[in-house]
This record gives structure tokens, sequence and C-alpha cells, in this order.
């Protein structure tokens, strides 16, 4: 777990916001929702293998 | 990490550098139309008020245009002088084929190009005069719809490069 990734995200999230705001103005709304949905789909993909850890210290901790 | 640095950079301003590119190619559509419709209106005055032959007449505004129009009116003229071509009409579209197809102008605008091909030289003054003027409509609304998409696009596909680099950027870093 480093500090890196968190920042990482952040970056992308910056980013996608200004990319989306440039689509909106000049009148690309369902582009601009796809570059959205392309960074959630982005970012899930580097948070999955830690959510999958987070899932499997649960399970471990409460022996189910 | 000085690596990483420089190839960050590489990327985003290759990224940049090719959304200037496109935008730039948006505005050179606008200004090839505006010239085209400034060299047909000098072929129109050879034709209807000096009555020039064609093939001279092209070769003419040929010396006056640059760049690709200059190489699309040598073409026809030189098709037209060595008879290499049934009709005029012939001659037109395959300079507009092979050369405009070069140039930044769309599919629309040399479909165009080539329509009004067919008309030219083939009626008397009066006649010719009126398919120049309904050519000149076309051309400028053609040249309204590019301006429309410069108002439109160039601004954002600036912008774009640059941010798509620097998402690329931040997503392999």
């Amino acid at each position: 777990m480093d500090v890196n990734l968190i920042f990482r995200i952040a970056a992308i999230g910056i980013v996608i916001t200004v990319i989306n705001k440039v689509l909106y103005q000049s009148g690309r709304e369902e582009m601009a929702m796809m570059t959205t949905l392309a960074g959630v789909v982005v970012v899930l993909m580097m948070v999955i293998s830690l959510v999958s850890n987070l899932f499997d210290s649960v399970r471990t901790m409460f022996h189910l | 990490m000085m690596m990483k640095i420089i190839g960050g950079l590489l990327v985003i301003s290759a990224s940049g550098l090719l959304g200037i590119v496109f935008s730039y190619r948006l505005s050179l559509r606008y200004k090839e139309i505006t010239n085209l419709r400034r060299f047909i209106q000098m072929l129109e005055t050879e034709v209807i008020y000096g009555a020039t032959p064609l093939p001279a007449a092209l070769r003419n505004i040929s010396n006056k245009a640059e760049g690709y129009l200059r190489r699309f009116f040598l073409k026809i003229s030189e098709g037209l002088i060595d008879r290499s071509y049934y009709t005029v009409g012939d001659a037109w579209a395959d300079s507009a084929e092979t050369v405009l197809m070069q140039s930044s102008l769309q599919r629309s605008d040399i479909e165009l190009i080539k329509s009004f091909g067919n008309i030219l030289g083939c009626s008397d003054r009066e006649d010719q005069k009126k398919h120049f003027q309904l050519f000149y409509l076309q051309l400028k609304h053609q040249e309204d719809a590019a301006m429309e998409e410069i108002k439109k696009s160039a601004k954002m596909y600036r912008s774009l490069g640059f941010l798509l680099g620097a998402a690329v950027f931040v997503i392999l870093a």
C-alpha cells in the first residue's frame, strides 16, 4: 500500500474533470460522458486488486 | 526518475502537437476554400469577359495560385493541352482526385468541385455565368460550414491534445 497510488488517482481525477469541461463546452455531451466513464473504469482497474485484498483480509480476520 | 520525466514530456508534447496539427488542418480547410473561390472568380473573368480558351485561362490562373491549387489548375491545363482526356470534366475530376485529395479539403468539398467541372465549358457564356454563380453559392455554404467547425472544434482539439497526453502520462507513470 503506497501513497503514490492516491496521488495518481487524484491526478487522473483532475485531468478527467478538465477534459470533461472542455468537451462539454464545445457541445459534445455524449463524448464528455464517455471520458468520465473511461476515467472511472481506469481508476477501478487500479483499485480493484486493493479492494480484493481488503475482502480477503476481512474474510481471514473473521474466519469466514 | 529522470527517464520518467523525459518520457512524460515527450508523450505530452507529442499529443499536444497532434492536437495543434488537427486544429491547424481545420483552419487550413477554410483558407483553401476561400482561395479556391477567389481563383474561380478569376476563372469566371477570363471565361466570361476575356473569352480565353479554357487551357490558357487555367494556365494563367495557376501562375497566380500557389500550393495545391496551383498544381490543381496546372494539371488540368496540361491535361487539356496534351489532349489526354476526352472532356474537361474528366480532366477536372481526375485532377481533383489526385491533387486535392492530398490537401485539407474534405470529401464533400471535392465532390462539389468535381460536379462543377462537368459543367465547365459545355454551354454558352450566359449559361456559364449562371453556373459560376451557383458554384459561388455552394462554395460560400461550404466556407460557412468550415468556419462553424473552426469555432466549434479548433480550441477543443488544441486543449484536448495536451490533456489526453497528460492523462496518458499519469496513467502510465
